[in-house]
């Protein structure tokens, strides 16, 4: 095992969700036996986020059922600092925490991800729900048991999984967003028309192309004027905005900032030594696009906790950092996974694989040499398993779409 | 050591596999099988880095006597 334990005695993770919760384990795996503090202001055990707005928020499961660590933060020997954090003194090697105290390292680890934006109403004040943490869930959670009508503001992934959510729970909902589909700004226009289709067909009122005048509190959830002129109004109101980066309390650390916190192609950050940043939050030099690249994608998190613990115990010898990109999202019961980062402005073939039950998949050509970029299934994991196989030796679409025409044939016995 | 799979609360996630295909895949309904459950040496880092890779924590490491 390689312990430099004279130097590393204590490692501080700032963040308790997945990224830090990953790389507190990855740590004890790899051998570590120092000390483990984990800075984080949410109560109880690390728990998973992607469910807040999918399984969670429809009542499918539990905070048990959510749990990150399966032993809780206990069985990582982790001593939790139930507070925020402040500041960072990168010289002094020391975290201020919310009560002014200082907490020092050998190793710090940013893990502090994503805050959700809000709306607000006429009178600028903060008005609907947001879902970040798991008390936004559970307060949604509470207002969609009552009933209503809801509408949920945005296109990008939390505003079409709440709307899912909320339909199938049996309400009335409306979507308002700017763009012409769902989903446009991160799948492009083809696959968002199919999954604007599979929202309208459950019922669910799609009202693109739209921007809010006004929102005016009431009674009970808000009036909303468009800039149509169309009012409707929302007795439960859902924001799905997207999320910044919680760097607030690294400014004047000396930690260069860029929508997050940068850091080199093996997870370290610039302008302070001794120090990674990983997950959301964290803007990563990515080899693949040769950019720097922010991925909030669970998997992401997860594959970097392990360079991140690897890079903290062996820093003479560290490792780099190739993102296979990759993530999913539940929406009205279908699966959809993607493997890829796919260009809105891409081509894309929508494709019905024949077999013995009908697959459907969207291939995404990037560039202008008929490489295959990006694959999304639609609840076929085992085709998506066959894909992200494939995605690392650089396929052009015509050898991805033979290789998954003929896993859904059966001709092919192993993906 | 032998990697343990808990069928039921597989989410057909796929991680596990893309990681460690060695040891895991999926089946036809999409949920996770084990595929070789012993961990020879020089294997653990990549079984141990596929285990954390599940949402859902739906597999073990468990010890080979258990």
């Amino acid at each position: 095992m390689i312990s430099p334990a004279d130097e590393l005695q204590r490692v501080v993770v700032v963040g308790g969700s997945v990224a830090g919760a990953r790389t507190c384990q990855a740590l004890r795996e790899a051998g570590f036996a120092g000390e483990l503090v984990v800075i984080e202001p949410q109560l109880g055990d690390a728990y998973d986020r992607p469910p807040l707005s999918k399984a969670y928020l429809k009542g499918q499961t539990t905070r048990d059922g959510i749990r990150l660590i399966p032993g809780g933060w206990a069985s990582v020997g982790a001593q939790v600092v139930p507070l925020a954090a402040v500041a960072l003194n990168a010289k002094a090697q020391s975290v201020t925490v919310a009560d002014g105290s200082e907490v020092g390292y050998d190793g710090l680890v940013i893990a502090t991800g994503l805050s959700p934006k809000a709306l607000t109403d006429t009178d600028g004040h903060a008005i609907g729900h947001v879902i970040g943490n798991i008390a936004d869930a559970d307060n949604l959670r509470h207002e969609l048991a009552s009933g209503g009508h809801v509408v949920v503001v945005g296109s990008g992934y939390v505003a079409a999984e709440a709307a899912s959510v909320a339909r199938e729970l049996g309400l009335e909902v409306t979507v308002v967003h700017r763009r012409t589909h769902l989903l446009e700004g991160a799948l492009g226009a083809a696959v968002g028309a199919r999954i604007s289709q599979m929202h309208t067909e459950s019922g669910i009122e799609l009202r693109g192309n739209s921007r809010i005048s006004s929102i005016v509190r009431g009674a009970r959830g808000a009036q909303l004027i468009l800039d149509s002129g169309y009012e409707l109004h929302a007795d439960i109101l859902i924001a799905g905005l997207g999320s910044s980066p919680n760097t607030e309390w690294l400014t004047g650390s000396g930690v260069r900032l860029d929508d997050g916190v940068l850091t080199d192609a093996r997870c370290r950050v610039v302008g302070a030594p001794r120090v990674y940043a990983l997950g959301d939050v964290a803007r990563f030099y990515d080899v693949n696009s040769a950019q720097p690249r922010r991925a909030c994608h669970w998997t992401n998190a997860a594959d970097q906790a392990t360079v991140v613990a690897h890079n903290l115990l062996s820093p003479k010898d560290p490792k780099g950092y190739r993102e296979a990109p990759y993530f999913w999202t539940d929406q009205l019961g279908q699966k959809i996974q993607v493997v890829g980062h796919p260009d809105p402005k891409a081509h894309v073939d929508l494709l019905t694989l024949p077999g013995a039950v009908e697959r459907h998949v969207a291939i995404y050509t990037h560039g202008d040499d008929n490489d295959c970029g990006a694959v999304a299934t639609f609840g076929w994991p085992r085709g998506m398993v066959a894909a992200r196989r494939l995605m690392p030796l650089d396929p052009s679409t015509e050898e991805m779409i033979v290789t998954l025409e003929d896993l859904a044939a059966g001709t092919r016995a192993a993906a | 050591m032998r990697i343990e799979a808990t069928r039921h609360l597989c989410q057909s996630y796929g991680n596990c596999v893309a990681i460690d295909p060695d040891h895991l895949d999926l089946d036809d309904e999409g949920l996770v099988i084990v595929t070789r459950d012993t961990v020879e040496d020089g294997e653990l880092a990549t079984v141990q880095a596929g285990i954390r890779s599940c949402p859902v924590n739906a597999l073990l490491l468990v010890d080979a006597h258990d």
